[in-house]
């Protein structure tokens, strides 16, 4: 148990607006998976459509690389100032999909999303998010 | 004040901007040049203070940031008691820290998975000058590793295709 003179701040909750507006302004975060119930965390690049879905390739040697079925993931994004000691993460769960449809890869690719290396074909995969939930850190004021 | 809560238009499926990307400038493709052994993922992880650990939930996985320290080959953090902790403490639970060294196009990623008992508060293993420590009131955490695995990533540069990190 801390000590109640704790001045550090309490989180607060981010409203589904602020984690929207996030999500969209952020391009990196970490796909959180759960495999024969352990998990597994690795960092994605990421966009985001205009109905809010959320593409990412998948590494070749990942485990997600050979998804078959829909299956339930985390998203993870964040930002933190560490002299101010404040920060933020908002958090996306949902359903991931591979994308199979061309013209959808075709756009996902020119958002910026390119294949990691030449000749190789990527697996894009789409995130239909169930649940958004973000909080945030205020800074610590200085002394 | 958590945000400014302006409205979002509808917008098509953006290009990666480098704005708030915790690692840093990770727009650029990327190729995974080697595989990490433990020894190196340790040593990567004594240079980082945030991490996320992750675990298994009835919802799917939970991914949290963390700032954590690393004391003899475990992975020490703080998060707020509730749920969270409980599962943590009950569940397998993965930990990740990530960095980006900009000046040589390098990135790595390492995982810790294992499982998490909680420990006596130590002040001198508390992450506590770092964002995302828990602050009124926390369970301390002690991440023992069953694996440790890591990569590195070169990132190739190229000016018109930006791209992701894998």
């Amino acid at each position: 148990v801390s000590e109640p003179t704790d001045p550090r701040p309490e989180l607060e909750e981010l409203s589904a607006v602020a984690c929207e507006r996030r999500l969209r302004h952020t391009t990196v975060g970490r796909v959180g998976v759960v495999v024969d119930g352990h998990p597994e965390i690795f960092p994605v690049n990421y966009v985001v459509d205009e109905a809010g879905y959320l593409y990412f390739r998948t590494d070749p040697g990942a485990k997600l690389h050979a998804l078959r079925h829909a299956e339930t993931i985390a998203l993870e994004i964040d930002g933190f100032d560490t002299e101010r000691h404040s920060g933020w993460s908002v958090l996306v769960v949902g359903d991931a999909y591979r994308v199979a449809d061309p013209d959808l890869l075709d756009a996902v690719a020119r958002s910026g999303l390119q294949p990691w290396a030449a000749g190789d074909k990527p697996h894009v995969l789409r995130l239909l998010p169930t649940k958004v939930t973000g909080r945030y850190l205020p800074g610590t004021p200085w002394h | 004040m958590p945000d400014t809560e302006d409205q979002t238009s509808p917008k098509p499926i953006e290009p990666p901007s480098t704005q708030d990307s915790p690692g840093g400038d990770v727009t650029h493709p990327t190729v995974r040049i080697g595989d990490l052994d433990p020894t190196e993922c340790l040593f990567l992880l004594r240079w980082a203070t945030v991490g996320r650990v992750a675990v298994a939930g009835g919802e799917g996985p939970t991914v949290v940031p963390v700032s954590f320290v690393l004391d003899r080959d475990t992975v020490v953090f703080q998060v707020q008691p509730g749920a969270l902790a409980r599962l943590l403490e009950h569940q397998p639970v993965s930990f990740e820290a990530d960095g980006v060294d900009p000046n040589h196009h390098l990135g790595w990623t390492v995982l810790v998975q294992g499982l998490a008992l909680e420990i006596d508060d130590d002040p001198d293993l508390e992450p506590a000058a770092e964002p995302w420590s828990p602050m009124d009131g926390h369970v301390t955490l002690r991440l023992t590793p069953g694996t440790i695995t890591g990569h590195r990533y070169e990132m190739i540069h190229s000016d018109d295709e930006p791209c992701g990190y894998l």
